[in-house]
């Protein structure tokens, strides 16, 4: 039963502390994704639980058995580097059978695990290739093959699908969700990237500073971020710096910039607060002209970006505040041009208010 | 003006053609990508420009002057290479300034480039630092700086952003476009991102096996695809096989799977013709029940995930193919359940047509 809970636990590199009084419990077969900056403390907390660092203070418990002073082996976990890490001498076969090898299990148990991951990688037809004779992603495939020959019920993956093409990744994050899943696994997943996490996530794990942010399904850290970090890093938004006028039942009405007067659905802030207010950018609506209305703001269209899927326009407002509104380009009926006269507008309960940040709005949105 | 002219450049590593009979014409001022999955050959063209390999057949010209036989520090190129080549024994300044000094350039100017430049890259700090004491993504930053300040009029990228955060590239990539665009030059960038592609492209180039498969602006290659392998590189889209079996008033007929009749726009195709139609998830709506309307296609809900901007379903249709559905997050709307009986509805627009592969769509499809 391969659940994991850390308690209290802190590691520090001379100065630095990567990881800073941490506690998390992930259930038996949970697919977590540990999301954060660079810098945040991702890696180390993975490497925490594999056993490749000690922590400083605290307890490390897979299953039920405190683990803190096992060895890697003795903690019986799969890891899947980014850099595939096969044996070079070795073919394909043989990187895929190590584990059991080492562990000098039967030889028919083996063979049968062996060919059974390869089947699920769909490469048994490689099996005597060597590592360098295949393309990068047949190669992550074979190194995830090779984790799970040992047998393990828990998989750590360090940006697994980091180094392979941005379609690839798209693709094989599927098929690792199906994995998982199929085997029954329990997987903790470090990544960067914020797409991958939103849709292979049972729950996703923002850290930040080496402490958790926030931990909650993809739905929830989307539609509820608890700050103004996770709005920014899990999804996209707009931000508003504004004081609080006046606060009724379930409303605040906020003024921003240049006395521009907004409501916001809110129960938590108080008068004269300073706040600063998030609205999601698809949650924006843009329209030709002036138009007014309960949030509705006046500006000129500054930049246009096509993404494909989608398209952005950041407008310049009034008060020289820059929104960004993105809309699905399969959804799109009206067009705008450079320069153009639009309107803004959002919902009041699209938009949320949070306190503002103590160390500056600036440095709560800084990623890198 | 560095326009720049491939005619008929073939490279050969042993047994594999990266570059198979290329041509191509780049005008002046323009910013060009390069993508394709890894090994279609891109890096190889970029290199052949930039004279570090030379083609075994075929010219290269820059600026109307044949090339081929012109060193490359020669051909008024600046380039940035995925492995970052700085000066190891240079501090960062000494390395940004580094080319306007050696050609005696107007080093007021090329100064002020190089100190806006550091600015906006956010190493004004780290002036002084030498290379081994910065992360690889600074020492990425510096070398494009580097490049962008080394009075060529070409410049040739090679993942210039691989490097650094997703985050964080998509912030640097439009500053990258603004600035290329600020000193009028000539951009040639490879890339395997179809998002930075998009982003920041005039036209891009998609390649794969060493040739050219299609070139566009991003927009059209989007919405308008000419080629199966580009309509599944750039975006995703539903592939379903099909024979044309009457040619309309507006358009081909199309019978797939299970007697399913879709009406086209295509006016390319004639009866009985094999053929294999793409719609993109984004042009796909749904709504419950069966709607009897043209191109309706009753179905099951299979699998549903909830991305933030939209919720994608993966419906399966009463012919046993499954077609994928991006709906927009709508304003208080309601996610549909799972196993939802549903019409899945596109306009003829919007459907493509393509004449079935000659190796099979799966070949087609395959990125590696």
């Amino acid at each position: 039963m391969p659940e994991v809970k850390l308690v209290n636990v802190t590691k520090r590199y001379k100065k630095i502390t990567a990881i800073d009084h941490l506690n998390l419990h992930i259930q038996d077969g949970e697919y977590v994704t540990i999301l954060g900056p660079t810098g945040s403390g991702k890696t180390t907390l993975l490497r925490l639980i594999a056993g490749l660092v000690k922590p400083d203070e605290g307890a490390i418990y897979i299953g039920s058995k405190l683990v803190n002073d096992l060895s890697p082996e003795e903690r019986d976990v799969g890891y899947v580097f980014q850099n595939f890490a096969l044996f070079p001498h070795l073919t394909v076969w043989q990187n895929v059978t190590f584990g059991p090898r080492v562990k000098y299990w039967n030889r028919e148990r083996t063979t049968s695990l062996g060919w059974e991951m390869l089947e699920m990688v769909r490469l048994a037809e490689r099996a005597n290739a060597y590592p360098h004779e295949l393309s990068g992603g047949m190669q992550q495939r074979i190194a995830l093959a090779r984790a799970l020959t040992a047998g393990t019920k828990l998989l750590l993956l360090d940006e697994p699908l980091g180094a392979l093409d941005a379609r690839l990744r798209v693709e094989l994050r599927y098929e690792l969700k199906k994995f998982v899943n199929d085997l029954g696994l329990t997987a903790i997943h470090v990544t960067h990237d914020q797409e991958e996490a939103m849709t292979i996530s049972d729950r996703i794990v923002v850290l930040r500073w080496g402490r958790v942010e926030q931990v909650g399904s993809p739905v929830e850290l989307y539609l509820e971020p608890k700050s103004v970090f996770v709005a920014n890093f899990v999804g996209e938004a707009n931000f508003l710096e504004g004081i609080v006028e006046e606060v009724s039942k379930n409303k605040a009405s906020i003024k921003i910039r240049g006395d521009l007067p907004i409501s916001v659905l809110d129960v938590t802030h108080q008068k004269e607060e300073r706040v600063v207010v998030a609205v999601r950018l698809e949650n924006m609506v843009l329209k030709a002209g002036e138009v007014t209305g309960i949030n509705h703001l006046f500006g000129r269209i500054k930049k246009i970006r096509f993404l494909g899927i989608s398209m952005r326009y950041d407008i310049q407002l009034d008060n020289e505040d820059i929104i960004t509104v993105k809309m699905p380009t399969a959804h799109v009926t009206q067009r705008f041009d450079m320069g153009d006269r639009v309107t803004v507008s959002f919902a009041p309960e699209k938009a949320v208010a949070y306190s503002y940040p103590i160390e500056g709005l600036a440095k709560e949105l800084s990623v890198g | 003006m560095p326009d720049v002219k491939l005619v008929n450049i073939t490279k050969k590593y042993g047994k594999v053609v990266a570059a198979d009979a290329v041509n191509l014409q780049i005008q002046d001022k323009e910013y060009v990508t390069i993508l394709g999955p890894s090994g279609c050959g891109k890096t190889t063209i970029i290199k052949i420009i930039a004279g570090v390999i030379n083609p075994d057949e075929g010219e290269v010209y820059i600026n109307d002057k044949k090339v081929n036989d012109v060193p490359p520090e020669d051909r008024g190129v600046g380039y940035v290479f995925q492995n970052i080549v700085l000066f190891p024994n240079m501090n960062v300044w000494d390395n940004v300034t580094y080319g306007p000094r050696v050609k005696n350039l107007n080093l007021t100017q090329s100064n002020k480039l190089a100190r806006e430049m550091l600015d906006l890259i956010r190493l004004t700090v780290r002036s002084d630092a030498y290379p081994y004491e910065l992360s690889g993504g600074m020492q990425q930053k510096v070398a494009t700086t580097r490049a962008l300040t080394s009075g060529a009029n070409l410049l040739l990228l090679d993942e210039p952003l691989g490097a650094l955060d997703a985050r964080v590239r998509a912030e640097l990539r439009h500053e990258l476009r603004r600035l290329v665009k600020d000193l009028g030059l000539t951009a040639f960038h490879v890339t395997h991102d179809q998002e930075e592609a998009m982003a920041i492209s005039d036209r891009i180039i998609i390649m794969k096996k060493g040739r050219i498969i299609e070139i566009g602006a991003p927009e059209e290659l989007y919405i308008r695809p000419k080629t199966i392998f580009g309509a599944n590189f750039i975006g995703e889209a539903n592939f379903m096989e099909g024979r044309v079996t009457k040619i309309g008033e507006n358009g081909v007929e199309v019978e797939l799977r299970g007697g399913l009749i879709i009406q086209t726009s295509d006016k390319y195709h004639k009866t009985g013709d094999k053929v294999v139609i793409a719609v993109r998830p984004d042009y796909v709506t749904l709504e419950t029940g069966e709607k009897p309307e043209l191109n309706g296609l009753f179905g099951r809900i299979e699998k549903r995930q909830f991305l933030g901007g939209f919720t994608r379903y993966e419906v399966r249709l009463d012919n046993g193919d499954i077609i994928a559905v991006h709906a927009p997050s709508e304003l208080g709307e309601k996610l549909l359940d799972i196993n939802t009986r549903v019409t899945s509805h596109f306009d003829p627009e919007n459907v493509l047509v393509y004449t079935y592969p000659g190796e099979g769509l799966k070949t087609e499809l395959a990125l590696e």
